[in-house]
């Protein structure tokens, strides 16, 4: 069995035209029958190399020629052919650019303004002075006079006062006089 | 990149490295000069699937056509007669293709007849074995005959039949086992 696996590796390295390994090579000398097998793939390599020439045929002295001839002629056919591409292609990028543009400031031209705000801003811009620049922050507390008063006090002063004179009105005129006086200076003296 | 090069001196044949431009760019006058070295084998290898001189000199021009077209594409870490077979198998079948369609191509070994030299070494056991070969399917013939007749390496032969290298290495090895087998190989 072994003997087997071995003889189809030496006819497989044979056939694959590679080396045998070392191993395979010492089992080769140390059977008989392996170095028969090695012998006899030998055999046929070396016959197979030793081909009998084949019947072939020459091929016609005018073959290179004619390859030659193609050769030129696709040349020739290529550079007649380059300068009318040369000009066309060219012409048609530049034609296909001018019609991108015409077609661009044609939309751009037939369209609404979007409004007037908008279209007017550049125009208020214009006009518009630049603002001013902001004056520097000074302190608040610097520019209040030492004898100022808040209006609010005053006005809420004379508010109470106003409250104060209506409440004594409507009490001097819905209630006894002695629980009026009385009433009223409760809340003053507590 | 030297390696690279390296590889590519190694790879192309002494005749091909004095050939082929270096730079990688041919123009017409060098491309006659490759022309003239593999239009024969060339011409034989497109033969042995036409069997017919006449389409098998027009598929060699359309295959150095193509070839001129497309030399960019061809890579100097292998021969340049690998990569013509491979640009010329492939003119082959869609040649054939066009022609016709229903029929598949084989691939013939010396079908156009043995030379008069050929028999008188009909007694060699070498040209014995080549006869039982002409027996065998076609892609066996195929692989043989670039393996031992061409000499293109299992890596080329894979690139020109369009295989994997394990797929050309298992039609070898089946081929040259039909061939053990045949009474005609004799051992002694």
């Amino acid at each position: 069995m072994k003997t087997a696996l071995l003889r189809f590796l030496v006819r497989w390295y044979q056939a694959s035209d590679q080396n045998l390994p070392p191993w395979l090579d010492r089992a080769c000398q140390r059977t008989p029958s392996l170095a028969a097998t090695l012998q006899e793939e030998a055999l046929l390599s070396s016959r197979l190399r030793a081909h009998p020439r084949q019947a072939d045929i020459a091929p016609s002295p005018f073959l290179k020629s004619k390859v030659l001839h193609t050769l030129t002629r696709e040349a020739v056919d290529r550079d007649e052919t380059a300068p009318a591409a040369r000009w066309t292609m060219p012409s048609a990028a530049v034609a296909g650019a001018l019609a991108l543009v015409l077609l661009l400031a044609a939309v751009w031209l037939s369209r609404e303004p979007a409004g007037s705000g908008v279209s007017d801003r550049p125009a208020l811009a214009a006009v518009t002075p630049h603002p001013t620049p902001l004056p520097a922050p000074v302190s608040v507390a610097q520019q209040i006079p030492q004898n100022w008063a808040n209006p609010l006090d005053a006005e809420m002063a004379s508010v109470v006062a106003d409250a104060d004179r209506a409440v004594r009105f409507l009490a001097s005129a819905f209630l006894p006089s002695e629980s009026v006086e009385r009433r009223l200076r409760r809340p003053t003296s507590g | 990149m030297a390696e690279t090069a390296a590889m590519t001196h190694a790879r192309t044949d002494a005749s091909e490295s004095a050939v082929l431009p270096p730079d990688g760019v041919v123009d017409t006058a060098r491309f006659a000069a490759l022309v003239e070295e593999h239009q024969h084998k060339l011409c034989n290898f497109i033969h042995r699937y036409t069997r017919n001189r006449q389409d098998a000199e027009d598929l060699t021009q359309d295959t150095f056509v193509k070839a001129f077209r497309h030399f960019h594409r061809y890579d100097p870490r292998h021969t340049f007669s690998a990569w013509l077979y491979t640009i010329a198998r492939r003119t082959v079948y869609n040649h054939h293709r066009d022609r016709k369609p229903t029929d598949e191509l084989s691939f013939e070994v010396a079908a156009s007849g043995p030379s008069p030299g050929d028999v008188a070494d009909r007694s060699d056991r070498a040209s014995a074995l080549w006869e039982e070969v002409r027996r065998l399917k076609s892609p066996y013939q195929e692989v043989l005959i670039l393996k031992y007749v061409d000499g293109l390496s299992i890596e080329e032969i894979a690139r020109v039949l369009d295989r994997s290298q394990t797929g050309v290495k298992i039609l070898l090895f089946r081929a040259r086992g039909l061939l053990r087998n045949r009474p005609t190989f004799s051992r002694s």
